[in-house]
């Protein structure tokens, strides 16, 4: 049966050669956000069947998937620990292609690639916050509007002014339900083409075939998948109560928190600074770092850089977690 | 003569013929109410036209995941009625329907009526104001903290859950050890 396939599907493509070391985990963490995001994606179309984006039936929508559409309190929460394991593979997967300088010639586009996939993505992660229209929704939902204020003409779309035709929630999710994820495709197809036609960095020789890298990555995105199951009968996402609004009384999903310290200190122009800072940095690195020489650890000064802007994200995570709860809008 | 053919063609129009049949035993009727969204707790008034004279009809407030009992109303000898109700409460915000159910629980007429949080008297209003920092608000403070929801699963949904999470951990484990 496998022959049939191979024969019919050209799976002999895949047998093409790579070194032994793409087997282990740290060459599959980028595979494996690919997974999760596969499965955000199936998962999050069956919750659109049932999702009502208008804001007066948002919340009682929400409510109605949790309490009453079939499976659908389970698939929710598969949606919700999928979201997290993408941020937690994908944060993985940069800091480790960073440190492997695979970001030198000829891999900057790659490179470049991957951090706009890595943007995407965090886009999708705060859109998707919105869309649940409890009070931390809400919140989410006004910290666009205004970031969109402060940004001028840039920002007017994630206004509420843009357009009396539709509210700013409809339109949040027409971004991550459409324009978000058919760019994160798009995005993910450059990745992936440039990744096969220039190679994985590894200096090691060439030993084994890609199709045996795909067969054990599937494995174990396939146990990641089943660990993310049980945790969502285990501990599922809850919803909280419809927003009342013009108050900040919630923080935000945990990979937001950095944000949210940085907004403690500097104000609601801290949700701006905070994700240019770290994106121009890293869309900066393949220019900072122009030696040839691609031998792992060795960046210099901008290894160095990076390390401490790493630890300063996560300081400003620690202390959104465990600082207090503040009102940024309005400050 | 007609034939087995005829008697069928006749059998399915005579069935196709049951569902307006089924609406017109209890007429076109309709429902007004107010315009735009009404706060929880606020009075409104409802009139009905096209309703069979002299039958009662209960009044429901069709929510999401809850249903709430508004009252019933009778129809005069013109088919309509006006009653003057309140929405509860402690209906939760969001997108809800008036139905109005005759004797035999079939909906005969439906309103959309979206309800907001209960909101403040026009005196607490002014009060607020002008400064006065002895009124209180009347409306729902904010909450951090997650609603509770009851959660069950049928049978057949704890079957496709352990099925998919088992298959997915099998599967997984199979792959892993042959490559």
């Amino acid at each position: 049966m496998g022959s049939w396939f191979r024969e019919r599907l050209g799976l002999g493509g895949l047998d093409y050669e790579i070194p032994e070391s793409a087997n282990r985990l740290t060459y599959m963490l980028g595979g494996l956000t690919a997974f999760f995001l596969l499965v955000l994606i199936l998962t999050g179309f069956y919750l659109a069947q049932f999702y009502n984006p208008n804001p007066l039936g948002a919340h009682d929508s929400v409510l109605y998937i949790i309490a009453r559409a079939p499976l659908g309190d389970w698939v929710r929460s598969v949606h919700y620990w999928s979201a997290g394991a993408v941020v937690v593979t994908v944060v993985a997967h940069l800091t480790w292609v960073f440190w492997r300088r695979s970001y030198t010639k000829p891999r900057e586009v790659t490179w470049w690639a991957g951090v706009g996939l890595a943007g995407l993505i965090f886009l999708l992660i705060v859109t998707g916050t919105a869309l649940r229209y409890d009070q931390e929704g809400f919140e989410a939902l006004a910290h666009f509007a205004t970031g969109g204020e402060l940004t001028g003409w840039f920002g007017r779309f994630f206004t509420e002014g843009f357009t009396i035709s539709t509210p700013l929630l409809s339109r949040i999710y027409g971004l991550h339900t459409s324009l978000l994820p058919l760019a994160l495709v798009g995005l993910m197809g450059v990745h992936f083409w440039l990744i096969r036609h220039l190679g994985i960095h590894a200096s090691e020789e060439r030993t084994t075939v890609f199709r045996r890298h795909v067969v054990r990555l599937t494995g174990v995105s396939l146990l990641a998948f089943a660990v993310v199951g049980v945790l969502a009968v285990a501990a599922p996402e809850g919803l909280g109560y419809p927003p009342v609004q013009g108050v900040e009384v919630t923080k935000p999903f945990w990979p937001v928190l950095w944000v949210y310290g940085l907004e403690n200190l500097l104000g609601v122009w801290g949700m701006i600074l905070g994700p240019a800072v770290v994106g121009g940095f890293l869309v900066a690195v393949p220019l900072l770092n122009r030696d040839d020489d691609g031998t792992p650890g060795r960046h210099g000064w901008v290894g160095w850089v990076g390390l401490a802007l790493g630890a300063v994200v996560l300081a400003l995570w620690l202390y959104g977690v465990f600082g207090e709860t503040r009102q940024h809008i309005g400050m | 003569m007609m034939t087995r053919l005829d008697v069928g063609i006749l059998a399915f129009l005579a069935f196709l013929a049951l569902g307006p049949a089924e609406a017109a035993a209890h007429g076109d009727a309709t429902l007004e109410g107010p315009d735009g969204t009404v706060g929880a707790g606020q009075g409104i008034t409802l009139s009905g036209a096209g309703f069979a004279p002299g039958e009662s009809h209960r009044l429901v407030l069709r929510g999401t995941l809850d249903d709430y009992e508004l009252g019933t109303a009778t129809a005069g000898a013109d088919s309509t009625f006006t009653v003057e109700l309140a929405v509860p409460a402690g209906a939760r915000p969001g997108q809800y329907r008036v139905v109005a159910l005759a004797p035999d629980g079939d909906e005969v007429a439906t309103l959309d009526l979206p309800v907001t949080a209960a909101r403040e008297t026009a005196e607490e209003a002014d009060a607020g104001a002008s400064g006065s920092t002895s009124s209180g608000r009347s409306g729902p403070e904010a909450r951090a903290d997650e609603i509770v929801i009851e959660r069950s699963r049928a049978g057949i949904e704890w079957g496709v859950i352990g099925l998919v999470i088992g298959l997915a951990g099998g599967l997984g484990v199979g792959l892993f050890r042959r490559s």
